[in-house]
């Protein structure tokens, strides 16, 4: 109940410890980079420890705010942009670090932060979807599966940028400071494939899913003609593509690494023409 | 007796003079009997092709019978090393072996191997039986003041070489080198060093090329000697078919032209379904085009490069300097401290006798004039004589020990000398009896 009632106060805490998250950690990434001496090296380090701590407070109050909001979470947009933020945290927190080094923070950071944000602004469909329709589990497994897909692929999309950045030093031959921060160009790129094959997976899963979940609802429903369905399919193909090239023909390096980028824009636009979606259901 | 220390580096002596004073480690146990035999209590002496240093304990006259001893050893004219030497004592020579193990001292800054030199001359000196309290000590606190620089400074970070330099690009753009093979275009001496840095940090297989042969089939057994890698050669028109399973190329031929163009990596690229490929090209002029650079995933780096990465390295280190003069500063401070305490000591020892000797002798006097007293009161006496004797002598005993005062004038205050003159005698007549 005091959650319920503090739920906004919460998920603003949350989103403010977000902004201080991604303003540190990019401070890590990008202030002095250049610069490798002990002075800078502690600066550095202390900039992502801040930053880390700030995610964790952000995961902790956010996550206070979700179980305020309960299962209005899973029918929402803005709920689901949330819930994605939390997740996408949480998971870097648990297990990018490791993988990443600590550069990885300063592109997911801001993904993190954006989505919450978003699920702050009030909407005309916040809490607009009646219980009823949620009776069915479909609906659940659908939104979770499309949101560790996508969490997956933000994993693959900060690590693209990462692995660009590290490129673009490599190839500019700026060898001082920030190129020993940042990943190797190969454990970026094996971070990519592996995030997006997982990714896509479960995309796929989540697709089949939501269709079924659609033609349950809808009897004449024509996925084709949704736009979300298309944007959503050109994704998917997107992803694919990115996947096909490097099992396939082999390609590797910043062009197979642009198309998972591309993918993920393309992502986040299907993900904002879910307004076409839930009125259709609503009538 | 003082500390002191007669040195030449590269900065104060040529190579022609260092070369003279080269002294090979089957040497160093006849040159600090030498040393000892001039007067030097204890000695130690610090070799590597960029100095050679004396570090003695002695009185004030063995310096310059050690500096003749060390002339005639090398078999130097009279004098000879006069403009080259330089004299320190006592806080100056242990500021100096500090900085020398920090690497503050060295031709390349921070450099870590004189480290371990520092310590093999502690070794052998140990060894020798040449060093016991003053330079143990000494060398100890040097040691540690050179891991302390290290550890708590970035004076020993980043690539000082071409070929340390190559292992960090490698490790950038190939994550670890375990399992990476290394090609070898032409076999001089540059390039197996380099190759040799990646075979040290994990590359396992290595491919030499040579325009002869037999030159590469040499350079290849090198590499496999001894170790767990496969090297192999292979004739010079082979290696662009090589350029499909190997991911670091190391050029440094004598050609005049390119070797390797970017039409010929392109193609290759193609056939290696575009994995990274790492090229170094050490040679003046240089041997692969610089165009191949452009292409998706070649990272090329010439000799220009490499320095780069180096130079911004020593600036990066340059910039640590002060952090580490703080370090040894303080080391330098404690290690006086230390020869404080040393030099104090007899006097600490000599006042604690001196008062235990008043307050026994003044306790039994009274004693034996109040022979009635009943145990218990002679014992209140004789805790009236301790408190006495140690209130007097407690003030200039935590005066010695605390600070850096003159020991010498606390001696001649309580005129210690006549006392251990007194005291000379009485041990010795105990141990008779």
């Amino acid at each position: 109940m005091i959650l319920r009632q503090n739920e906004n106060a919460l998920l603003l805490a949350g989103v403010a410890c977000y902004f201080a998250a991604m303003l540190f950690l990019w401070a890590h990434v990008f202030l002095r980079a250049d610069d490798a001496t002990r002075q800078s090296d502690l600066w550095h380090r202390r900039a992502a420890i801040f930053g880390h701590y700030a995610l964790g407070f952000g995961v902790l109050a956010h996550g206070l705010s979700l179980l305020g909001q309960g299962s209005a979470l899973f029918s929402v947009r803005v709920g689901v942009a949330g819930l994605f933020g939390w997740i996408l945290a949480a998971s870097y927190l648990l297990l990018g670090r490791r993988i990443g080094r600590e550069t990885l923070g300063a592109f997911v950071a801001p993904v993190v932060f954006l989505a919450a944000l978003y699920s702050l602004a009030p909407s005309p469909l916040h809490r607009s979807v009646r219980a009823e329709q949620l009776e069915t589990q479909w609906l659940v497994v659908h939104v979770i599966l499309i949101l560790l897909g996508y969490v997956s692929l933000a994993f693959a999309f900060a690590s693209s940028l990462l692995y660009l950045l590290q490129e673009g030093l490599l190839k500019r031959k700026k060898l001082a400071g920030l190129w020993q921060r940042l990943p190797s160009l190969q454990v970026a790129d094996e971070l990519i494939y592996r995030a997006t094959s997982f990714g896509l997976a479960l995309l796929t899963l989540g697709i089949v899913t939501g269709i079924a979940w659609q033609q349950r609802h809808q009897n004449n429903y024509a996925a084709l003609s949704d736009p979300k369905v298309l944007f959503t399919l050109a994704t998917w193909l997107t992803f694919a593509i990115y996947l096909v090239a490097r099992w396939l023909l082999g390609w590797r390096g910043r062009r197979t690494n642009l198309v998972v980028i591309c993918g993920f824009v393309l992502l986040v636009i299907s993900f904002f023409g879910a307004p076409h979606v839930l009125p259709a259901i609503a009538r | 007796m003082q500390l002191f220390l007669l040195g030449v580096n590269h900065k104060t002596a040529p190579v022609e003079v260092r070369e003279k004073l080269a002294l090979p480690a089957s040497r160093v146990p006849l040159a600090l009997r030498g040393l000892r035999d001039q007067g030097a209590r204890e000695a130690a002496i610090l070799s590597t092709c960029n100095r050679a240093e004396i570090y003695a304990v002695g009185d004030d006259d063995a310096a310059p019978r050690i500096e003749q001893f060390w002339n005639e050893f090398h078999h130097l004219p009279a004098r000879g090393l006069n403009p080259h030497i330089y004299r320190l004592n006592n806080r100056d020579s242990a500021q100096h072996l500090f900085r020398v193990a920090s690497g503050v001292d060295s031709l390349v800054l921070g450099e870590s191997q004189i480290l371990g030199q520092v310590k093999t001359a502690f070794e052998q000196a140990r060894e020798s039986g040449a060093i016991s309290g003053v330079l143990d000590e000494l060398f100890r606190r040097a040691i540690s003041c050179g891991k302390r620089a290290r550890s708590e400074t970035e004076i020993g970070r980043g690539a000082l070489s071409v070929g340390s330099a190559a292992v960090e690009l490698a490790r950038q753009i190939l994550g670890p080198l375990q399992g990476h093979s290394v090609l070898i275009l032409g076999a001089g001496k540059v390039s197996a060093l380099t190759a040799q840095h990646l075979v040290a940090s994990g590359a396992r297989r290595v491919i030499v090329a040579n325009r002869t042969h037999e030159r590469a089939q040499e350079l290849a057994r090198q590499f496999s000697d001894g170790n767990e890698i496969s090297a192999r050669a292979i004739t010079w028109d082979e290696f662009p078919q090589h350029l499909i399973e190997t991911d670091i190329v190391i050029a440094s031929t004598r050609a005049p032209h390119f070797v390797l163009s970017a039409a010929d990596v392109a193609v290759a690229m193609k056939a290696r379904r575009h994995r990274p490929l790492f090229l170094v090209d050490i040679a003046v002029p240089r041997d692969i085009d610089p165009l191949a650079h452009q292409l998706d995933n070649v990272f090329l780096y010439d000799i220009d490069d490499l320095q780069g990465v180096v130079n911004s390295n020593l600036a990066q280190r340059g910039s640590e300097l002060e952090h580490v003069e703080t370090i040894i500063q303080s080391e330098v401070e404690a290690w006086q401290s230390w020869v404080h305490g040393l030099s104090s000591q007899p006097t600490m020892a000599a006042l604690a006798q001196y008062s235990a000797r008043i307050r026994d002798q003044e306790t039994e006097n009274a004693l034996a004039q109040l022979p009635d007293l009943t145990e218990k009161e002679r014992e209140i006496v004789r805790t009236l004589g301790r408190a006495v004797a140690a209130k007097i002598v407690h003030a200039p005993l935590r005066h010695l020990r605390e600070s850096q005062s003159d020991a010498a004038a606390i001696h001649r205050a309580f005129d210690l000398d006549s006392l251990s003159d007194s005291q000379k005698d009485s041990p010795r007549a105990e141990e008779s009896t």
